[in-house]
């Protein structure tokens, strides 16, 4: 690994602040998409977008999983190095889990989902998706929205979107998702009600 | 119009300014320094490092000085400084029985191997001003034993303990926890209990400690040991791997020998109150040794009926820098809040007497 | 200005653990997410929830506005301001509508808020059940529970007591149908704008460390009965200075003989009613 390859952000506070507010926008508006494009190089292939959540939201104090197609040698020596985070090989210890289309359905069924009293204890997903813009039509709505809001995503198959309507049966409890792109990033969180075109 | 309109920003400015003359008082008169606080006023540096949980004599002393000897508020900015501090790690556990002892004194025992060791106390002085006390500056220096570094000084309770006449030292299982690090919630271990309490505020502690002896939450207490001196602080740093001594600091100790009356699965022996501080606050220490023995009602299956033995009331209002702000902050405006309150009021008040006119009717 | 700060005060581990916190809070509206508030240089009560969360938010490009009562030029909206000016060198307004990040306590400005801002509360009891129930370990098994019967009881016991419902401020409120929330010490008039604000609405008390948030266009109800439905306070004449109606007013008194006049708690409201500017 290159030492470019190592470097984050170029001014750790207020890039990362900037990194927050759009994810912080992310989650408050479900299903819109922000840009996110860090100023630094990641290990492929770990999207930019991706990666700059972790460095903005992972330390010691929260476990991470990656999956398999995630977890090359140059991405976990880049997210140790970056963020302190410990790499965990569980899902259920996890605060984070880095996946991508493959692993999403295995990870979100596994994640911590919290409990009755601290529904805050639950993880949080970023899958990394190949687009936010093409496939099958989504209809959200929920706080956040006004109204509706249309969502799209290529990769992810229906019995993962059985399980994210089994997750926002389960509110308060739950786990809530950042989709990731080359460029961008979306959320959505467990209050939020989808609607699947040719489904109830 | 009035200054909470208009004019805040200047009048803040020059309130500022004003508490800064204030605080130096006659210019003719040199300021005090810090070393004289360090080395005068030893025990107020002590007990801004308790509750403020930073061992530094010289920031101590500088917040003493700022806050014009008010130590809740010398407490408080040595508290808001700790939060730009960074974090390096976690020091091993001190040992305290093998602390370089200045004063031990055990109430339970009238010797014991290491011997009663009065050191710098006001116990047994009366009470009497001394004017003019400056001048005694140039008395000879008290003469000493010498240091006797390889004196045992086995720790009261582990003594008693052998005959197992009293409930071993709890072992924590796990890494002890942090509420500097985590929201504290309920039930608290012991272990946050304890780090709670010595954050603490003295006066609150002492109060429930006091209410305990007289019988809000009774239990016996015997001052099974209190010591005080000097104890080597070890850290491992995560590249080397091995412990390294990196100082030391003064504490004191207390432990507190209680009665208990046994269970069906434990014959009767007595339990344990632990008390912890920087420095040496003797009082502080005491107090939270009374009050962390009360605290383990629920866990020795005592009756709870007292303050002191409920965890969420103790430790909700323990800590004097939360307190103080939200005492104190009764003095920011609240006029929209009591203009809704005024509005309200006059209309129940106004409906009222329409109802008591009616009835007249 | 170097400060020998890091920007916004606050370590980056502890913006990370509070931006953590937020987001949760954000998912969950109207939970409170417990976060290891740190002690600030202003004093627990006086805003530390709110200023931990606007560092935590703040980025170099923010407008900062800080009410206190309604007024940009209250003591501790002063001392809030002057701090991130002098922590984060962020701009600050006393405009509402040029505020991205507006931090306050006890108010909701008057004009509508908008998509691109956010409200930063300062709360100083964020439980709506304390005051029925002291015990932190009790009120979490009642919103686990969701079980509210308490503060029914409570409002309807003022109802059977007085004829109205006597709580004047921090009037509770339900979010997005599930939690019972405390929407700060605003009076009860603020508490429609809390209801499909565009704006997202964040919560922070320091002391009591915890978080919470109202994402935009969500449902906001105040608590009520069918046959004592929820009211809001409203005065017999308009404000002294503006003569704006439907503002919330502060009552302000002139002399020892009863003379008063009331005038609008929103300053900037007020300011640009006078001068003929669109207030909206």
């Amino acid at each position: 690994m290159t030492i470019e390859a190592m470097t984050g952000f170029a001014d750790q506070a207020r890039d990362s602040a900037r990194a927050f507010r759009r994810m912080l926008d992310a989650m408050a508006r479900p299903g819109r998409i922000l840009s996110l494009e860090p100023d630094f190089d990641v290990p492929a292939p770990l999207l930019p977008a991706a990666a700059a959540i972790c460095l903005t939201l992972c330390d010691y104090d929260t476990p991470l999983w990656l999956d398999a197609s995630l977890s090359e040698p140059a991405i976990l020596d880049f997210l140790r190095f970056q963020t302190g985070a410990p790499i965990t090989a569980d899902i259920a210890p996890a605060r984070f889990l880095l996946c991508t289309p493959g692993s999403a359905l295995q990870a979100l069924a596994g994640a911590h989902r919290g409990d009755a009293e601290y529904p805050d204890a639950s993880a949080t997903l970023i899958i990394q998706v190949p687009s936010l813009s093409a496939g099958g039509r989504l209809i959200l709505e929920g706080p956040g929205i006004d109204g509706e809001q249309d969502f799209r995503t290529l990769g992810l198959d229906a019995a993962f979107w059985d399980t994210m309507q089994d997750n926002h049966q389960l509110f308060p409890l739950g786990c809530d998702v950042f989709f990731a792109s080359a460029s961008g990033i979306s959320a959505l969180p467990r209050s939020t009600h989808i609607k699947r075109e040719g489904h109830a | 119009m009035y200054v909470a309109v208009k004019g805040g920003e200047k009048a803040i400015d020059a309130a500022h300014r004003l508490l800064k003359e204030e605080r130096r008082g006659d210019p003719a008169i040199p300021e005090i320094t810090v070393e004289q606080i360090g080395g005068q006023l030893s025990l107020a540096v002590d007990r801004v490092m308790t509750e403020g949980s930073l061992y530094d004599r010289e920031l101590a002393a500088i917040a003493i000085r700022q806050a014009r000897g008010d130590l809740i508020e010398a407490i408080f900015l040595i508290r808001a400084s700790r939060t730009t501090l960074p974090r390096f790690g976690y020091s091993t556990p001190i040992e305290t029985s093998e602390m370089l002892v200045r004063r031990r004194i055990s109430a339970a025992f009238k010797d014991m191997p290491g011997g009663q060791i009065l050191g710098p106390t006001f116990d047994y002085t009366h009470r009497l001003l001394e004017f003019g006390a400056e001048t005694q500056a140039a008395e000879a220096p008290v003469a000493m034993a010498p240091a006797d570094i390889d004196r045992a000084m086995p720790r009261v309770l582990d003594l008693i303990g052998a005959e197992g006449l009293i409930e071993p030292a709890s072992a924590q299982p796990s890494e002890p926890q942090d509420l500097t690090r985590e929201p504290l919630s309920f039930p608290a271990g012991r272990d946050l209990r304890l780090q709670s309490l010595v954050r603490g505020d003295e006066g609150f502690l002492l109060a429930l400690g006091y209410s305990t002896q007289r019988g809000y939450g009774r239990s016996h207490p015997f001052a099974g040991e209190i010591r005080y001196g000097e104890v080597s602080v070890s850290f491992v740093p995560e590249e080397l791997g091995f412990e390294i001594e990196i100082g030391s600091i003064d504490i004191t100790e207390c432990e507190m020998i209680n009665q208990f009356k046994g269970s069906a699965e434990v014959p009767p022996q007595f339990t344990r109150g632990y008390g912890l501080s920087f420095g040496q606050c003797e009082r502080k220490a005491m107090s939270m040794a009374l009050v962390d023995r009360a605290l383990r009602a629920a866990e020795l299956d005592e009756e709870q009926t007292a303050p002191a033995q409920d965890e969420e009331f103790v430790l909700s209002h323990a800590d004097n820098v939360q307190a103080t702000g939200f005492v104190e902050h009764l003095k920011l405006p609240h006029y929209v809040d009591f203009q809704a309150e005024l509005e309200l009021l006059r209309r129940l008040r106004r409906e009222a007497q329409g109802l008591h006119q009616e009835a007249a009717e | 200005m170097t400060t020998g700060y890091n920007f916004a005060y606050l370590n980056e581990q502890t913006k990370r653990m509070i931006r953590r916190a937020l987001l949760k809070a954000v998912a969950i509206p109207g939970y409170q997410v417990p976060f290891a508030s740190r002690e600030m240089p202003m004093p627990y009560g006086w805003g530390t929830g709110g200023v931990q969360v606007t560092a935590s938010i703040l980025t170099p490009e923010d407008t900062l506005k800080v009410i206190d009562q309604g007024a940009d030029d209250t003591t501790n909206a002063v001392s809030i301001r002057k701090f991130f000016k002098r922590t984060a060198e962020v701009a600050t307004t006393e405009e509402t509508a040029k505020a991205s990040i507006i931090q306050t306590r006890h108010r909701i400005p008057e004009a509508p808020l908008r998509e691109d801002q956010i409200l930063v509360f300062q709360v100083p009891i964020p439980e709506p059940l304390r005051f029925l129930e002291p015990r932190e370990t009790e009120t979490r098994k009642m919103h686990a529970l969701e079980e509210y019967g308490i503060m029914h009881v409570k409002l309807y016991e003022d109802i059977a007591r007085h004829g109205h419902i006597a709580t004047s401020y921090a009037y509770p409120a339900k979010v997005n149908g599930r939690y019972v929330f405390d929407p700060s010490p605003i009076p009860k008039f603020d508490n429609p704008k809390l209801d499909s604000c565009a704006a997202l609405q964040l919560f922070g008390a320091g002391r009591e460390k915890r978080i919470y948030a109202v994402p935009p266009y969500t449902q906001v109800k105040s608590l009520d009965f069918e046959d004592h439905p929820f009211t809001i306070q409203k005065w017999d004449e308009p404000c002294a200075l503006c003569g704006a109606r439907g503002t919330y007013l502060d009552e302000i008194i002139l002399d020892d003989r009863g003379k008063r006049m009331f005038v609008c708690s929103d300053t900037d409201h007020c300011r640009k009613a006078r001068s003929g500017e669109e207030a909206a």
